[in-house]
């Protein structure tokens, strides 16, 4: 029984090498081709369910981040909501678009100290009064009256003109004023304010816009007895003849 | 049983060439033919399950790019030698899981022994195939076995 067994195995073994014993490697190719096209449904079928799992695992991974990305939005829309609270008890506005006019200085006089520029008009009816006059390097004045032909420029250096102003550095705001001197009231002892500091105006007056240069910190004196400290101011624009100077027209 | 028989032949190779990819684990694929002709020289008369195993390697060489007679030489040894170790193994017991994997990882190893030498392929085919295919094939053969054996008993 075995060896009927064995001998059958052999038979069996030894079948294949008759087509190669009599060259039918043709024929193998053609029953190869044949199993191709019998397979191919199959085949079709099983890459069907391949796509579908790896559709799955994206579509799964697509989900995941649509959950992601709908969190992080929401979170977004939190903060421009507190952004824009904030923004409305600290006052901030948004910045409307400058347009300059020049205007050509014809002289300037110093009134007990006071200085006032006269300049000429280029334009006619554009120019109105207490719109804000900057130089190449800062803040000017601003225009105290209009005739016909010329303009009136109250300078920073004049007693009766007040400028808020903000340190670029910390935020501390006071306001500028000219008495002789460059000096900020309103800015208590304690307050981080330090020689060298930048001072831009603070946009708070109402008729000065935000961000214009107007001077450098030169001197603090802090006095125990007193609640504000005494800040002097060196401005950009300092008292000179300029060939011309330029308006802020807000529009 | 010849509908049976009619309906491995054609099922198992569809399973294995096609399907077999749907069923990777860590990117190993089982060979179903193998288990299939533990069963099938367990349980069968050894001329029929010779022959079966011959016509079932016939029908995998047609299919598979290899080179014609391997599947056959392959699968027709193999149940021979099961033939031979019916009634000298135990099948429940855990010898059996040893003679399933020594026979599983020299089918294995003979069918998809690469012809190409480079490193990679090599390491791919030892690692990967042949020692995960092999465990694979060796785990549901003997669930397989225990399962028809337990029929069988009752």
């Amino acid at each position: 029984m075995r060896k009927k067994i064995t001998f059958f195995y052999i038979f069996l073994i030894l079948a294949p090498s008759i087509l190669y014993f009599f060259e039918r490697e043709k024929g193998i190719r053609a029953l190869r081709n044949i199993s191709g096209w019998i397979i191919f449904p199959a085949k079709v079928i099983s890459n069907s369910v391949s796509e579908y799992k790896e559709l799955k695992m994206k579509n799964d991974y697509l989900n995941k981040k649509v959950l992601y990305l709908t969190l992080q939005l929401n979170n977004l829309n939190m903060f421009k909501i507190e952004n824009e609270y904030l923004k409305k008890i600290l006052q901030f506005t948004i910045e409307k678009n400058l347009f300059i006019e020049p205007v050509q200085v014809i002289t300037y006089n110093e009134e007990g100290g006071n200085k006032i520029y006269i300049c000429r008009k280029k334009t006619v009816n554009i120019l109105k009064k207490d719109l804000p006059v900057i130089g190449y390097e800062g803040l000017i004045g601003r225009i105290k009256d209009i005739t016909k032909d010329f303009i009136i420029v109250q300078s920073i250096h004049h007693s009766n003109n007040f400028v808020s102003v903000m340190d670029l550095r910390t935020g501390v705001k006071g306001i500028l004023k000219w008495d002789s001197d460059f000096l900020i009231d309103g800015i208590s002892i304690n307050e981080d304010v330090s020689i060298g500091d930048t001072f831009v105006t603070s946009g708070m007056g109402g008729i000065y816009p935000k961000g214009i240069n107007v001077g450098i910190v030169q001197n603090i004196i802090r006095e125990k007895n007193d609640y504000e400290a005494k800040i002097y101011l060196k401005p950009f624009e300092p008292l000179k003849f300029y060939d011309e100077l330029f308006v802020i027209l807000n529009r | 049983m010849k509908k049976f028989i009619v309906f491995f032949l054609i099922l198992s190779p569809i399973l294995d060439l096609s399907f077999i990819d749907n069923l990777s684990i860590f990117g190993t694929k089982p060979l179903f033919i193998l288990n299939a002709l533990y069963l099938f020289s367990l349980n069968f008369n050894p001329y029929l399950s010779l022959f079966i195993s011959f016509l079932s390697g016939f029908i995998y060489d047609i299919f598979s790019p290899q080179r014609f007679g391997i599947h056959i030489f392959v699968f027709t040894t193999l149940s021979y030698f099961l033939i031979l170790a019916k009634n000298k193994i135990y099948w429940s017991s855990i010898s059996s899981l040893f003679f399933i994997l020594i026979t599983s990882f020299f089918s294995r190893f003979i069918i998809e022994f690469p012809f190409s030498f480079n490193l990679k392929g090599i390491l791919n085919f030892i690692f990967k195939s042949l020692f995960l295919g092999t465990i694979y094939n060796t785990f549901i053969g003997f669930v397989s076995i225990i399962f028809i054996k337990k029929k069988y008993e009752t």
